[in-house]
């Protein structure tokens, strides 16, 4: 199954503000309302879809830290 | 305050007069009436020896100390600076271990060293200031920002669990940075690390920690810190004191972003420590804290991937499950039989309409032969209107009883053509059942009837079957 067309939820840029807690509650979110059977089949499919692309951005918020570490001196500010 | 360098001539004029006239009658004076220098410290020698006599108590803050066997220090306030020595024997007899920074009360006596032209004090025993004071001073502080509302738990914030760029404010190529560090690399690098320099010890500390707390705040835009790990390694009680306070304290409360404290590796909770959003016991615990760790992320981002991928198969199967249960109804397996009970209907309503056009002819019938009556009696032959009606009346009563007659007779009737139907031979032979004759055409009844050498004809449903008997045997029901 891949998010072949993305749905309005599913832009990219959505996505970019969201921090790694909120992405995993509402990965959570979804999975709960699509287990409870309530949601229609165009829905679970939506959610999948979103969820999948809240799984990837989690992923990507773990890119490696480049530098060790920088620096914040006095004069920087 | 400002202070004025020691010049003997000032503060001690009277004396430097005094002994500078001795030195005139001890010592020769070149031509030029100079000094020599050895003479000149044996006079400075001598003012201290007057001036500063035997020993005293000195209380103030060590500068840099070295210590090969014997130790060396400055002894400073502020703009005063003076040198420190302590000889071996009083080293063996320290109590604590001196370090830069710390105040200390030093028992001595005053000494010029003329070969280097320093100005010292020869200490004999050295001690922290007071220890118990400090406590004491913690306490009061602490109360005091406890009323404050500073280590309000309801204040706390949290940080995120997956930070992505964090401050640490901790002084440069401290072990404290370096253990930081290494939890870093442990944890697998999940976020960036900014240091904010600053000194974590000393006088200056607290408010150049205070300094670099409201700078990493500040930094935002360019740097937007999820939150501070400040951390300090062990020391002594004097040593950590800046983090008590109210400067840094202060900070703390101040700081828009969490923030994370590792301080000391004792048990001993400082008050910056009670005002954090977050306090571990050491810097390395803390950075544990704050980042997170790549491979438990990984997981736990897999785990609800999963999660999600067998949501949606169970989604897709509860569907196709439902679709199949209906594929299963009879009615899908084969359409014909949903007419069944369509088709019974309709049969009971023919029927029941065939029975309704028989009654409906026969009401019309009887109608008819009403209407022929009255027309008969309508004859002109026939006058009086009321024995024509009576007439009518009993015609009419005579044919209904005649009817239910007919009726019952009819229905009877029927009942014993049903019997009859029953009955039937043929229909007893249907079921399996014979009629055996005699020679002479008579029903067999009894076994006597049949003696053995005797002719018997069988009547079965389709035909006849010929024997003869045998033998007979005769039982009694």
């Amino acid at each position: 199954m891949s998010p072949a067309k993305p749905s309005k939820d599913t832009a990219p840029d959505d996505l970019s503000s969201i921090t790694f807690e909120q992405a995993m509650e509402q990965l959570q979110q979804l999975v709960d309302r699509m287990e409870s059977g309530q949601a229609g089949l165009k829905e679970s499919l939506d959610d999948y879809r979103r969820g999948a692309a809240l799984v990837k951005h989690c992923r990507a918020l773990l890119k490696d830290a480049e530098d060790e570490i920088g620096r914040l001196s006095a004069g920087d500010r | 305050m400002a202070r004025k360098p020691f010049d003997p001539s000032l503060a001690h004029g009277a004396l430097f007069r005094q002994a500078a006239g001795r030195d005139d009658r001890a010592e020769a004076a070149d031509a030029a009436g100079a000094l020599s220098v050895s003479a000149l410290a044996g006079r400075i020698k001598e003012a201290i020896r007057l001036g500063i006599p035997g020993t005293f108590t000195v209380r103030g803050e060590l500068g840099r100390v070295s210590r090969t066997q014997h130790l060396y220090a400055t002894l400073r306030e502020e703009d005063a600076t003076i040198g420190l020595v302590m000889w071996s024997s009083g080293v063996a007899k320290l109590a604590f271990d001196p370090r830069e920074g710390q105040a200390v009360l030093v028992r001595g006596r005053m000494e010029f060293y003329a070969p280097q032209g320093k100005l010292q004090v020869i200490a004999e025993s050295m001690e922290p200031v007071g220890q118990g004071d400090l406590d004491a001073r913690k306490r009061e502080l602490e109360q005091l920002f406890r009323a404050r509302g500073w280590f309000d738990a309801a204040r706390k914030r949290p940080w995120p669990r997956l930070p992505r760029h964090v401050a640490i404010v901790t002084s440069e190529g401290a072990a404290a940075l370096q253990d930081v560090l290494q939890v870093h690399r442990e944890r697998g690098r999940t976020c960036r690390l900014t240091l904010v320099p600053t000194l974590v010890q000393g006088e200056r500390a607290a408010t150049e920690v205070a300094a670099a707390i409201a700078r990493a705040n500040a930094a935002a835009p360019v740097l937007p810190f999820d939150c501070i790990l400040l951390v300090r390694g062990g020391g002594s009680k004097e040593d950590l004191w800046a983090f008590n306070e109210a400067a840094i304290v202060e900070a703390i409360v101040q700081s828009r972003l969490p923030v994370v404290t590792g301080i000391g590796h004792e048990i001993d909770v400082s008050l910056a420590d009670l005002a954090a959003d977050g306090m571990r016991a050491t810097p390395s615990i803390a950075a544990a804290a704050v980042f997170a760790d790549r491979a438990e992320v990984l997981e736990e981002i897999g785990v609800r991937a999963d999660d999600l991928e067998r949501a949606l198969r169970d989604a897709l199967d509860r569907r196709s499950l439902a679709l199949e249960r209906l594929m299963n109804r009879p009615v899908m397996q084969s359409p014909a039989a949903a007419l069944v009970p369509a088709r019974a209907r309709v049969d009971a309503w023919s029927s029941r309409s065939q029975l309704a056009v028989r009654q409906a002819a026969t009401r019309a019938g009887n109608r008819l032969a009403a209407l022929e009556a009255r027309l008969a009696r309508l004859h002109p032959g026939t006058r009086h209107a009321g024995a024509s009606t009576r007439l009518e009346e009993s015609s009419r009563r005579a044919a209904q009883a005649m009817a239910r007659r007919l009726e019952r007779l009819a229905s009877r009737l029927d009942l014993l053509d049903r019997q009859r139907i029953a009955l039937s031979p043929t229909s007893v032979l249907e079921r399996g059942y014979s009629i055996t004759l005699d020679a002479s055409g008579q029903p067999v009844r009894t076994a006597g009837q049949a003696a053995p050498g005797a002719s018997l004809t069988t009547i079965v449903a389709d035909g006849r079957i010929d024997s003869t008997v045998t033998a007979t045997h005769e039982e009694t029901p």
